[in-house]
């Protein structure tokens, strides 16, 4: 059952061929006995997933018709709360904490009856490109255990392509769904900001996190997006746009697409082998009608820049709340300052607090102006260049990373980890949905192919990913080892 | 506008974000984030001082909910908070 889609395994437990319970504990033993050389899983939820199976075999047993995410494994990255379950954000901070609510994704996973098995291991708050930062341990990649499984979400992305669960969870604020999944070669979809609420997600950067799925194929992301996404009361900035039917969507074939290629992301930045992968990407695409050109998007050239003084900034103002006074790690000292001092400067990594540090002098008196404002204003630009785009194609594609997965310890200069996320970080910073789908293999690691489309045009992504997932194979290929 | 590299001050941002780093740690963390301020720099060149500022990626109407008080229960204060006794934070005194 290790990589079997939803609708397999949908079929499997409705006919009662297969028990809840029996998947859960393949999910469970696959992660455990991966554990010692894939390690994905910050906490394994063995007794409550199974708790939750049981009775879902019963309503099965019993010829209840449920949803489609019934009686399926799920992982969740460790930075969505779970009620009564630890919630660490791969942080030494968070380490004692135990979340007192359920995220809403987590309350409707729970509704749709999905099983959550696991809490995934990610970059401490989500910084990062490789789970290097995380405070516990560095998540390996399943194609390649010297490569890093990408970041932030590393654990969500090879927990699927490891074949622990079918389908994870991750949140995406620069690219860390779709940079691990390109790197573990599955598929992972970053929404339209607002489409998911981000309820009980711990926040790193509030106007650009968004919630999505990681799954081995484009119509099983289709199935968890409707699951988790729509209007919720506990987040302000969360959409009521319509919610479209995902799934049923895939079975009509999608229009002729015109499609956009900017040359900034497919030029001299990129690796060749990726070069060569999206090329030929691009070739499928055309032999089915869609028309393809070469545009000049100028602005994505700063999306980096933009990215560094936004996301630290507001990173800045949510890790404030980290104090040592109402939750987390507290270190003793004599007074409330000292001991908030010695609290943070000890409970967190010397990435966040760089990115603290950062984003604290950029919105710091004299400075707010010259940085943030500008910043800001740099983000309208890139914002007003893919309405442009937008104006006359349906979708931009583009590699989802410069290269394949890089050694552990290979990029140790910050700025260089940063500028790998050249591809991913513009549609945050406008807000898009965007779409990561392995499109081949560059010295036998996974190529990511992104696809972006206007706001809360999820419906042509999908599409787009489906038509190439039924033309090609690369999503369905199989670590060796696993 | 100054050249952030010149002006920022490593110790008053320490002050300012309640962060302490290591007298050894300093000057790589330092430099970090000078190499960072450099790059940013880049913005300066780009056509955008008449446009408005985002603040937000989407310009999402907010919906608001309803102002009625909320009751708070199963927030595990015995559990996570550090110190929770008579329903209160404790904490060190302010001045030693």
């Amino acid at each position: 059952m290790q990589f079997s889609s939803v609708d397999e395994l949908q079929k499997k437990l409705r006919n009662r061929e297969l028990k809840s319970t029996d998947l859960v504990r393949e999910s469970l033993a696959t992660i455990t006995k991966q554990e010692a050389h894939f390690k994905t899983s910050i906490t394994v939820l063995k007794d409550q997933a199974l708790e939750q199976a049981q009775v879902i075999d019963t309503a099965l047993d019993k010829g209840d018709d449920l949803p489609a995410l019934a009686g399926i494994p799920i992982g969740i990255k460790d930075n969505i709360c779970i009620k009564n379950t630890q919630t660490t954000c791969g942080s030494r901070f968070l380490e004692p904490y135990t979340s007192p609510y359920n995220a809403t994704v987590i309350t409707k996973l729970q509704k749709n009856k999905g099983v959550c098995v696991s809490k995934l291991n990610l970059d401490e708050f989500a910084m990062g490109s490789s789970t290097e930062n995380s405070a516990f341990f560095t998540t390996p990649n399943p194609w390649n255990t010297e490569c890093v499984s990408g970041g932030s979400s590393g654990g969500s992305a090879a927990a699927v392509a490891a074949g622990q669960v079918p389908i994870s969870l991750g949140s995406d604020t620069g690219g860390s769904i779709r940079q691990p999944a390109a790197f573990c070669g599955v598929s992972g979809l970053k929404p339209t900001y607002g489409r998911v609420s981000r309820y009980g997600l711990v926040a790193f950067a509030s106007s650009l996190d968004q919630i999505g799925p990681f799954a081995r194929s484009v119509k099983d992301l289709a199935y968890v997006l409707e699951a988790i996404c729509g209007h919720d009361v506990n987040d302000a900035t969360s959409s009521q746009a319509p919610i479209q039917e995902w799934v049923n969507s895939l079975a009509t074939p999608p229009k002729k697409f015109k499609i956009a290629l900017p040359k900034q992301l497919i030029g001299e930045t990129i690796d060749e082998d990726v070069k060569h992968c999206v090329l030929q990407a691009v070739d499928t695409f055309k032999n089915q009608g869609a028309v393809i050109e070469e545009v000049d998007m100028p602005s994505l050239e700063a999306s980096i820049a933009t990215y560094y003084i936004i996301a630290p900034a507001e990173a800045s103002a949510n890790l404030a709340r980290f104090d040592g006074v109402r939750y987390g790690r507290r270190e003793h000292a004599d007074t409330l300052k000292d001991m908030m001092i010695k609290s943070r400067s000890e409970g967190f990594g010397p990435e966040v607090q760089r990115r603290i540090l950062l984003g604290t002098f950029v919105l710091s008196a004299g400075y707010y102006d010259a940085y943030y404002l500008k910043a800001q204003k740099a983000r309208t630009y890139i914002k007003n260049d893919f309405s442009r785009i937008f104006a006359d194609y349906d979708l931009i594609m583009s590699p989802t990373t410069p290269s394949v997965a890089f050694k552990k310890g290979e990029k140790s200069n910050p700025l260089d980890m940063y500028r790998c996320d050249l591809a991913t970080i513009p549609a945050n910073m406008a807000g898009l949905p965007a779409l990561s789908i392995p499109c081949g293999f560059s010295k036998g690691l996974p190529v990511g192919l992104q696809l972006i489309a206007k706001a809360f045009d999820e419906t042509s992504v999908l599409q787009a990913g489906h038509l190439y997932q039924q033309l090609t194979h690369f999503h369905k290929e199989i670590p060796n080892g696993v | 506008m100054k050249k952030a590299t010149e002006s920022f001050d490593f110790d008053k941002t320490c002050t300012l974000a309640h962060l302490e780093v290591p007298e050894d740690q300093k000057e790589a963390m330092k430099k970090s984030i000078d190499d960072v301020l450099g790059y940013v720099e880049t913005l300066n060149k780009l056509p955008i001082n008449h446009l408005a500022p985002s603040s937000h990626a989407a310009e999402n109407e907010l919906y608001l909910r309803e102002d009625k008080p909320v009751k708070h229960h199963g927030l595990l204060m015995d559990e996570n908070a550090p110190d929770w006794q008579e329903g209160a934070f404790w904490v060190p005194q302010l001045k030693a």
